[in-house]
């Protein structure tokens, strides 16, 4: 078996290769399906958590705007700046993805390996911190905008008790989140990119 | 559109190859030769022919099979269906034509074995480029391609020794 049998025989494929091969037309329309790739996966995710996140803010901006102007005004340079935040990132990330394929192998792999890493980050950040976050922060908003006529005490142990229902549900849900939802969609693929690139990068 | 066009047209074997390479059945072939093409088209519009048109379609090509991901459960119920291996292990090569095809899908199978950072380097070692080209391609440097070479290929004859090649 010599090397060049082995190229031979890798030469000699095309015949599968053209009877597999469609019209060009055919492939046009292949080529303007919707992409499996992981990156365009994380993009059309970030469109649907920003189209998400969008409706449930101006829900909680019609809420606030009618129980308190003072309130509202707050909220809304807090969103101002969240927006732009975001805008930016986003930006940052089509640009990104635009061009990465066309990089070399490495370089390439160095950016999967980036943005998936940077995306996964960003969702833990999400599911630990800023989850339990919004929710007492709704808590105790919801308290001190609508005390009715209750006590100090009171709203304390409204929000104990808001606490002590919704921290066993948060609880379950981030382990969901964490433990089945990150580590199948993104975490098993960006280990196997961290895999790949640090075999292509290693010296031999 | 018409470059799309003629770049199909020219590099399809590549392609092609490319895809079978990094897949072991028809349905994730099929997939990955189309996300292969949706990656060149879409990467088209930013093309700036600083390299190579060929070294441009294995760059993309290379890094949609390399970052191909199949879900589990597509694989699971694809895997029962339909087998590339298994297909043309079912025939009995008894002409020459059939002995070569025969040939090509045992070399297939050997190459689905190996790393899949190890396929892209001998797939291009097989399609003839020369070591600075798979170092550009691939972004490592010569002497690294040279020696990933030598053991790739090495490997690579043992699993077809192994296979039965001769």
């Amino acid at each position: 078996m010599s090397e060049l049998d082995l190229n031979k025989i890798w030469d000699s494929d095309r015949d599968k290769a053209r009877s597999h091969y469609q019209s060009l037309s055919d492939v046009e329309k292949l080529a303007k399906k919707k992409s499996d790739n992981v990156l365009n996966k994380i993009y059309r995710n970030i469109l649907i958590e920003s189209i998400f996140s969008t409706i449930v803010i101006v829900l909680i901006g019609i809420w606030l705007y009618e129980l308190d102007k003072l309130v509202f005004w707050a909220y809304s340079v807090f969103l101002i700046i969240v927006v732009a935040f975001s805008f930016r990132l986003y930006l940052n990330f089509s640009k990104g993805i635009k061009s990465v394929n066309q990089k070399k192998v490495v370089d390439s792999l160095r950016e999967y390996v980036r943005i998936t890493g940077h995306y996964i980050k960003r969702l833990k950040v999400y599911i630990y911190y800023v989850t339990p976050a919004g929710y007492l922060i709704g808590l105790v908003f919801g308290a001190i905008a609508d005390p009715g006529k209750d006590t100090f005490a009171e709203i304390i142990t409204r929000i104990g008790i808001g606490s002590a229902v919704g921290i066993p549900f948060l609880a379950v849900l981030i382990w969901f989140f964490n433990k089945k939802y990150i580590k199948w969609l993104y975490g098993r693929h960006y280990d196997s990119l961290k895999e790949i690139l640090d075999n292509l990068e290693k010296e031999e | 559109m018409e470059d799309f066009k003629s770049i199909v047209d020219e590099y399809y074997p590549i392609i092609y190859k490319i895809g079978r390479s990094f897949t072991n059945n028809s349905a994730d072939f099929d997939d990955l030769y189309q996300e292969m093409l949706i990656q060149i088209y879409n990467s088209l519009k930013s093309f700036r022919a600083e390299s190579k048109v060929s070294t441009w379609i294995y760059r993309v090509a290379l890094n949609t099979a390399l970052t191909f991901n199949r879900s589990d459960k597509k694989r699971q119920s694809e895997t029962h269906t339909d087998n590339w291996e298994r297909i043309d292990r079912e025939e009995e090569p008894e002409s020459a034509a059939a002995d070569r095809e025969s040939k090509i899908e045992m070399l297939y199978t050997a190459i689905n074995e190996l790393k899949k950072e190890d396929r892209a380097i001998i797939l291009l070692h097989l399609e003839g480029k020369h070591y600075d080209e798979i170092s550009e391609i691939m972004g490592i440097s010569q002497t690294n391609t040279g020696v990933k070479i030598m053991r790739i290929k090495n490997r690579l004859q043992t699993i077809l020794r192994r296979m039965g090649y001769e």
